[in-house]
């Protein structure tokens, strides 16, 4: 049930949940900051990594003395250093994403804010870019404090005209520096697909979760009948002749779709999540994400 | 094929129509969705899975389309050419007999038969002038009539079917059959039809080689008719009648009913009759009566079938009949006849006897050997007559081998102990048949030549013992009974319809009327020498009234027929021996197809209905 104060996307007591969780990422990363992940940097930390021969100009804070008393020789400890996580929640404002009771895009923006506070509680570093004709972004934030930010960014994100997800995808790959978490909130309805923008953010050493949000009408249409279907972001139509008889087939097309972007993700390493937007929200973060690995 | 209405085709011009209209007409509702894809993908999914994708999404204009192209073919009336079949012949057997008028099918039976009969007609071939069928129409009455002969002009054969009427007869499957075989006979593909309700009599000796369709009539059986109908008079001199009467019920329901009983009108009797399933109950109403008159018998009963349910018959006036004994002197022969009150008995000499005498009913020829044969009925005890009956010679103590039993003359009569010493030896004329017989010849023969009834006895009765038996005064009683011509008249003014009715008259006319029951005036002609007048139209229940001359003749008509009466619809009939034939609906032509073209329209037009209801649901 939805008890959140009103304008609020989350709850707080379900924002102190979230703050149990943090978010997977399957590869060692890179941050920019220190924080609490462990990183291939070396640098300040309690956990001893490898030696090396020391060099001109190293910090002689950090040379092995017992090994200078046994060997004569200098070497340097090094130790692996805690970065932070990068986290860029990637959510869909197209107007495709303005259907359904709720929007799928307040779905998606309730998905992003948990996603986010959960990193934000982490150390992870937190961005946002809501992607459609003219994509607005939030830059990276960091600790908790912050998420209001994150919170007002999300809520003030309003769906309208076209959105391609390769080239949004693609921009931001270009823009990603040292890798990290990007989690993409979208109904993927895209004539384009969207396999060449994760393959563009693979390729930048990038953990990618794919949140697939559908509305329960786009599973099982609610009329029937012969229809003039309007596409609400190109103003294409399709003319369909559709009984009641045939809601069953168009269920099987919808699912045999989402069962190939399933496969997409899965060859690529990406975590696939389907969501459909009258989902209980509590169940779909604390639950099914925790289930399928995407926080702990 | 060809088309007998190709004008019609220009209603193909119609089905642009149907396009346009179908363009201007589908109108969609408009609605946003999210996004096409999901629908396209959709649509293209069903296209795979079904090959005829396209044509379903237009599903019903094509089936508009279609209805409309056979409903323009079936205008233009297409038929089938097959000049490699040869024509074929059929012949039609109509059932016109009287439980035909059953109404159990409305109107009846019989206009059932025809309306099927009239189908059969229409569904002959017309392929040209050479190739078309024949049909012939027989019906099936008393005796089988072609009302229609071998033609392929359906009109010339609806006209005969439809001006065809039922009768109060019986109907002979049999003549109809052995026609219906002969005039097959060089006909190839020949086949019979017979529309009947199956209560026919059918022979287990028929020709079974012409293939029969039978079409039964009829859908149940509730009727009571009259069977039997009998006029006995126990005494000319008091006047005593008996009216024997037999009431079938042929349904299988009990029924309950009124027998009325009329003389000239006044009723006589009713009697209630409640008849179990199939019973046949028979009654007996004695009165008096010697002036004669109609006597009608009417059942009051709801019943299927109304020609069986009255009859009447002809009560003749009490007529002591006058008999001429001619004779030497024969005291048992006197005694004999004097025991018969009814008869009016005149005794001479042969000396005094003159053949051309007139006025005598009988003649009694007593060792009496005239030249000239009297007029009248004729027992002949021991006589002979030039030309008519030659004696040749005389056979001693002949010995009685055979009696013809069953014969009027005979019934009662046993001749075991009666030995005879001496007697005329002759020939059974062509004319009669012998009653007794000895190992040589006839010893009594009976027979009518003419209008004339004779009744021969070989040997003088005192030149036997017959006199002394109890057999001797019961022949001449019987003998005297059917010498009587009142006997024959009570005989020949009862028939069953359809028989004819033969009766003598009294002076010759050329011409005579009759008048049937249903008010038609008949006039006749009748033939030289010809010794009584014959009326073959009786196929109606009633009284006819016949002029001959001055002589006012009515007989009376009945169906009495069991069979009609049993007039529940049969399933199948046996032909011949071995053959079954069931009943079956009539076969429809192959080869004008506008039926078939319409009956398809009108079931795509339902599962265009039912098609439309189904995507609008």
């Amino acid at each position: 049930m939805d008890n959140r104060p009103e304008n609020a996307l989350l709850h707080p007591t379900f924002l102190s949940k979230l703050e149990q969780l943090q978010l997977i990422s399957r590869r060692i990363l890179k941050g920019s900051q220190a924080g609490e992940r462990r990183s291939r940097a070396r640098g300040q930390s309690v956990e001893f990594a490898d030696f090396r021969n020391y060099a001109i100009g190293d910090d002689l804070r950090y040379l092995d003395w017992s090994l200078y008393a046994r060997l004569e020789r200098l070497f340097l400890k090094l130790y692996e250093e805690e970065q932070e996580l990068r986290v860029t929640l990637f959510l869909d404002a197209s107007e495709s994403m303005n259907f359904g009771a709720p929007t799928k895009l307040q779905a998606g923006a309730r998905l992003a804010a948990a996603m986010g506070y959960i990193a934000l509680c982490n150390f992870d570093a937190v961005s946002c870019v809501a992607f459609n004709e003219s994509p607005s972004t939030l830059r990276f934030i960091r600790n908790r404090k912050s998420a209001s930010r994150l919170f007002e960014f999300l809520q003030s994100v309003t769906p309208s005209g076209q959105a391609s997800l390769n080239e949004g995808l693609r921009r931001h790959a270009a823009s990603v520096q040292r890798g990290g978490v990007t989690i993409l909130i979208s109904d993927l309805l895209e004539a384009d697909g969207f396999e060449q923008g994760l393959t563009a953010l693979q390729s930048r050493n990038t953990d990618v979760y794919v949140f697939h949000l559908l509305a329960a009408e786009e599973r099982k249409p609610d009329f029937s009948g012969d229809y003039r279907l309007v596409d609400s972001e190109t103003g294409s139509t399709v003319e369909v002749s559709f009984p009641k008889i045939r809601v069953e087939a168009y269920e099987k097309t919808v699912q045999a779709w989402c069962n190939h972007v399933r496969a997409v993700c899965r060859k690529r390493g990406v975590l696939y999540m389907p969501v459909t937007n009258t989902m209980d929200f509590e169940d779909v973060v604390l639950k099914s994400m925790r289930a399928a690995g995407a926080v702990k | 094929m060809s088309f007998l209405s190709p004008l019609m085709l220009l209603f193909g011009l119609t089905i642009p129509v149907v396009i346009i209209l179908y363009l201007l007409k589908l109108r969609r509702h408009v609605k946003v969705v999210p996004s096409s894809l999901l629908w396209q993908k959709f649509l293209i999914d069903s296209r795979a899975n079904a090959p005829f994708q396209k044509l379903r999404r237009n599903l019903l204009l094509f089936l508009q389309i279609l209805i409309l192209l056979l409903a323009v073919l079936a205008l233009a009336r297409p038929f089938f050419k097959s000049s490699a079949q040869p024509s074929r012949f059929r012949i039609v057997l109509l059932d016109a007999s009287a439980s035909m008028q059953s109404t159990d099918v409305l109107p009846n039976r019989f206009e059932a038969a025809k309306s099927e009969a009239l189908d059969l007609v229409n569904n002959l071939r017309d392929q040209g002038q050479k190739e078309n069928d024949l049909m012939m129409v027989i019906l099936m009455a008393n005796s089988p009539q072609v009302i229609c002969p071998a033609t392929s002009s359906k009109e010339q054969l609806r006209a005969a079917i439809r001006n065809a009427e039922p009768q109060d007869t019986t109907a002979s499957f049999d003549d109809a059959w052995k026609l219906a075989v002969s005039l097959a006979r060089n006909q190839p593909d020949s086949e019979a039809h017979l529309f009947s309700d199956g209560a026919l009599a059918f022979s287990n000796d028929l020709p079974t080689h012409l293939p029969l369709h039978f079409h039964p009539i009829g859908s149940r059986c509730k009727n009571v008719g009259i069977t039997s109908l009998e006029v006995r008079r126990i005494s000319q001199s008091r006047g005593e009648i008996e009216i024997f009467l037999a009431v079938q019920n042929a349904s299988e329901t009990e029924m309950e009913c009124d027998a009325e009983l009329y003389l000239d009108d006044q009723v006589l009797a009713v009697r209630p009759l409640k008849l179990q399933p199939l019973e046949e109950q028979s009654l007996i109403v004695p009165f008096q009566n010697s002036t004669g008159g109609l006597i009608k018998v009417a059942l009051k009963v709801q019943d299927d079938l109304a020609v069986d349910n009255h009859a009447v018959v002809v009560s003749q006036p009490v007529r002591k009949p006058k008999a001429l004994l001619v004779s030497n002197g024969n005291s048992f022969l006197e005694r004999a006849i004097a025991t018969q009150r009814d008869v009016e008995l005149t005794k001479i000499s042969p000396s005094k006897f003159d053949p051309a005498a007139s006025g005598y009913d009988i003649i009694i020829l007593d060792e009496i050997h005239p030249a000239t044969l009297p007029a009248g009925n004729l027992l002949m005890i021991s006589s002979t007559c030039k030309d008519f009956i030659d004696a040749a010679g005389a056979e001693e103590n002949p010995v009685i081998n055979d009696m013809k039993l069953g014969h009027p003359l005979t019934r009662f009569i046993n001749l075991d102990n009666v030995q005879i010493s001496r007697t005329l030896k002759t020939k059974t004329p062509k004319w009669a048949i012998p009653i007794v017989e000895s190992p040589s010849g006839p010893l009594i023969f009976a027979g009518q030549d003419g209008p004339q009834k004779v009744v021969w006895i070989g040997f003088s009765i005192l030149d036997s013992n017959w006199p002394l038996r109890v057999s001797f005064p019961i022949f001449i009683s019987n003998t005297l009974q059917w010498l009587d011509p009142a006997s024959d008249q009570d005989r020949t003014l009862q028939i069953r319809t359809g028989e004819p009715a033969r009766l003598p008259f009294l002076k010759y006319a050329k011409d005579y009327e009759v008048k049937t029951p249903d008010g038609k005036k008949l006039t006749l002609e009748l033939p030289p020498k010809a010794h009584e007048a014959v009326v073959t139209q009786t196929d109606r229940v009633g009284t006819y009234e016949v002029k001959i001359g001055e002589q006012q003749i009515r007989f009376c008509a009945n169906l009495l027929d069991s069979q009609e009466t049993m007039n529940k619809p049969k399933e199948t009939i046996v032909l011949g021996k071995y053959q079954t034939v069931e009943g079956k609906t009539l076969r429809t032509s192959n080869y004008e197809m506008w039926r078939w073209l319409a009956l398809a329209a009108f079931g795509i037009l339902l599962g265009e209905w039912w098609y439309f209801h189904r995507i609008s649901a």
